[in-house]
């Protein structure tokens, strides 16, 4: 992992005056799997939208893979897949014809684009639904189709914006798991958010950026060990009051500021009595 | 290239997806133009105008000129009483009205052509003409007209001898008291008196041998320079002007001008939406991405045009007289630069906004001053001036070349040449101001 993917320097971008990145710099090592996170209008989407070439900052420079995506864009663009933020699909056409006409501008033909857009509709759990209209899917199969349509020339470095922005849990969980199984295959990975616990679920670098500065950068299990912790999780074999807890902390010397008992997050919760099966159908 | 095609391909199916606008395409033009071509549709390429009549003489001098005036291709004469008449000149609904009064038929005489034969006050030849303001240019058509069978009806008396006889024996009585001062004008009478004589007689025994003598038979007088009226295409003396090949033709471009606005309007809502960004993250040209929108303009405006000028052969008399190459030239010349237009529009204006006010203001000044809605002769003289600098007129000149005037392969070339040039500025205008964020 000593060669970077995606290489960031002096990034500048600014809308009618007013800077959105500023002086941003970061590397993205080879084979990482890295978290962006910041809060809306941060820059994030700024910063994404100058790696895949369609924006040009004011100042700084990128490099993908090695190749300055000022100087040879097109060549940046073969080499990665970017999940744009927004929904980018066209609205009145099927989700195959979708996926025909980006494999097609992707240079696909044939039998690959036909093996590709196969692989694809795996990808997005969209095989039943490849002859709807994008407009008749529901949120989370739009989302997953988004994904899919940016992936079909087989990326080594891909891109995702906020992939998971107002879809279902179970598309959301099943999203994530399609990035880490991505990763796993040998993929770089970029993963915008403003969810934590997506971050801490899926990456093993994080940065953080806000008002368009990046505040830190590091691996996760860095990050996590900045500071030691002060709180705790254990589970008990078996249930028991919450007195007893605080009795042997308490005789242990720890001044116990508050306690919880609650064993799960609700999503946990809702997971659990819901299902991980996708809900598709519309 | 092939990233082009997808394109095309996309916009197209995009297109395509929204069945009631792709019926649109061709369902509104083909409206408009069969009802501006019922409007303006005469068989021979004339229309024809209403004119009132009241006739308050009643005599046959009138009635035969009255006759003489619906005769005229131009007019359609509709007698009328006085009070409604004139009612429907001050609603409007006629624009012109001759009021012939009680006798002024005997005013229509030869012998009237030399001063009348009462003179004075007492002399009763005025006939009034109602006008409805708003339609002077009527009201000088008919004026013509009028004079003209005024002219007719009397060289028509002139031609039977017992009128010329009369005519003579009037023109006596009224010059009996001038003595011997016009020698030459009593010797030119008493010729005239007995020119008329024998040919009563000629007429006579014409007519006891069984022959059917007209008035005016055996000589004649009639005007002295007769206008024939021939109609010059050049396709041949039989072709004649087809106004759906006109009206289809204006009535499609401005529809396919309006698509093109509509399409640039695509354009930017796909800006909007990103997926113009996602088609540039694919490596794919700008220019691709622009010309290969272009290209799905242009291919339905094919589409729209080989329906509408099918629908016109098949079932309203359009024919294709310089060859359909020649057709079809100027029709993919037309889809070009209809596809150019919108990569102008898309690439000179900011928002949807600026292209339905600026687009639809220059569509509707492209289509006037094209000659789309009223023919180009009427058009003030610096507009007609401008002709070769307005690329709709190379539309319809085109066209017209292509279909009832049939002049040929050449000029169907030139036409296309011209269109394509427009064309590439357009392109290259659009291209270089077009906005990707
Ligand atoms: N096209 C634009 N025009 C003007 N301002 C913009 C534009 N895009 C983003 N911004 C502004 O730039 C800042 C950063 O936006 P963005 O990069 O989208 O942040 P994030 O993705 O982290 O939410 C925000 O303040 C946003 O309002
Ligand atoms: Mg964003």
């Amino acid at each position: 992992m000593t060669e970077s993917s995606i290489r960031i320097a002096g990034l500048t971008v600014t809308y009618g005056g007013v800077k959105a990145v500023d002086d941003f710099s970061l590397s993205v090592p080879t084979g990482a799997i890295f978290g962006l996170l910041g809060p809306n209008g941060a820059g994030k989407s700024s910063t994404i939208r100058c790696i895949s070439t369609v924006q040009t900052p004011q100042a700084g420079t990128i490099t993908v893979a090695g190749v300055d995506t000022q100087q040879h864009p097109n060549e940046v663009r073969r080499s990665l897949g970017v999940v744009p933020q927004g929904l980018a699909l066209y609205d009145n056409l099927s989700v195959l014809k979708n996926l025909q006409l980006f494999g097609g501008l992707y240079g696909l033909g044939g039998k690959l684009l036909n093996d590709r857009i196969g692989w694809g509709l795996a990808l997005a759990q969209l095989e039943d639904h490849a002859d709807k209209r994008v407009s008749a899917l529901s949120g989370g199969m739009q989302r997953r189709l988004n994904i899919a349509a940016s992936l079909l020339h087989d990326p080594k470095i891909l891109v995702f914006d906020e992939p998971t922005a107002g879809v279902d849990p179970q598309s959301r969980n099943h999203i994530l798991e399609t990035i880490r199984t991505l990763h796993q295959e040998g993929r770089t990975v970029i993963y915008t958010t403003h969810y934590m616990e997506e971050v801490e679920a899926l990456c093993d670098r994080v940065a953080i950026m806000d008002a368009g500065k990046l505040i830190l950068a590091d691996t996760l299990a860095q990050v996590l060990t900045q500071t030691k912790p002060r709180s705790f999780r254990f589970t008990a074999d078996a249930p028991m009051d919450t007195e007893v807890v605080r009795n042997a902390l308490r005789e242990a010397g720890v001044s116990v500021v508050d306690i919880e008992s609650e064993s799960h997050t609700l999503e946990q919760v809702f997971l659990d009595l819901t299902g991980r099966g996708l809900r598709d159908a519309s | 290239m092939s990233r082009f095609f997808w394109v095309v391909r996309k916009d197209l199916a995009v297109f395509f997806a929204d069945k009631s606008g792709a019926v649109m395409v061709i369902v509104v033009p083909l409206l408009l133009g069969v009802m501006m071509g019922l409007i303006f549709h005469t068989g021979d390429g004339t229309s024809t105008m209403d004119v009132g009549v009241v006739n308050e003489d009643g005599g046959p001098t009138i009635v035969a000129l009255i006759q003489r005036l619906d005769a005229e291709q131009s007019l359609k004469v509709q007698v009328l009483e006085r009070t409604v008449a004139r009612d429907k000149v001050a609603a409007g609904k006629l624009g012109v009205v001759l009021v012939f009064g009680a006798n002024v038929g005997k005013q229509l005489t030869a012998t009237a052509m030399f001063g009348g034969a009462e003179t004075g006050a007492k002399r009763n030849n005025v006939v009034p003409m109602w006008v409805d303001p708003s339609r002077a240019i009527e009201a000088n058509i008919v004026k013509g007209l009028l004079t003209k069978a005024m002219m007719e009806t009397m060289f028509s008396q002139v031609s039977d001898p017992k009128q010329l006889g009369q005519m003579f024996t009037d023109l006596l009585a009224t010059t009996a008291g001038l003595g011997d001062s016009q020698p030459e004008l009593k010797r030119f009478i008493a010729q005239g008196v007995a020119f008329a004589t024998e040919s009563q007689l000629a007429a006579e025994k014409s007519s006891a041998t069984g022959t059917d003598a007209k008035p005016g038979d055996g000589f004649s007088l009639a005007p002295p320079l007769d206008v024939v009226r021939e109609e010059i295409v050049a396709a041949g003396p039989t072709a004649g002007f087809n106004s759906h090949a006109h009206t289809f033709a204006g009535m499609l471009m401005q529809f396919l001008l309006f698509m093109a606005i509509s399409s640039a309007k695509g354009l930017f809502a796909e800006r909007g939406v990103g997926t113009l960004d996602r088609l540039r993250m694919t490596a794919t040209s700008p220019a691709s991405i622009l010309l290969g929108a272009a290209g799905a303009v242009a291919v339905i405006c094919l589409l729209s045009t080989a329906v509408i000028f099918g629908v016109g052969a098949l079932f309203f008399g359009v024919e294709f007289r310089s060859g359909i190459l020649a057709f079809g030239l100027v029709s993919v010349a037309q889809a070009v630069f209809i596809g150019s237009f919108m990569l102008l529009m898309a690439g000179l204006a900011n928002s949807d906004k600026q292209l339905d006010g600026v687009g639809t203001m220059l569509v509707l000044a492209l289509c006037f001053v094209s000659g789309a809605w009223v023919p180009a002769f009427m058009l003030p003289d610096f507009i007609a001036a401008a002709g070769p600098a307005v690329p709709t007129r190379w539309i319809l000149d085109g066209f017209a070349g292509a279909t009832w005037r049939g002049l040929g392969l050449g000029h169907a070339l030139q036409s296309a040449g011209g269109l394509l040039a427009f064309s590439v500025v357009f392109s290259a205008i659009g291209l270089k101001r077009f906005r990707w964020a």
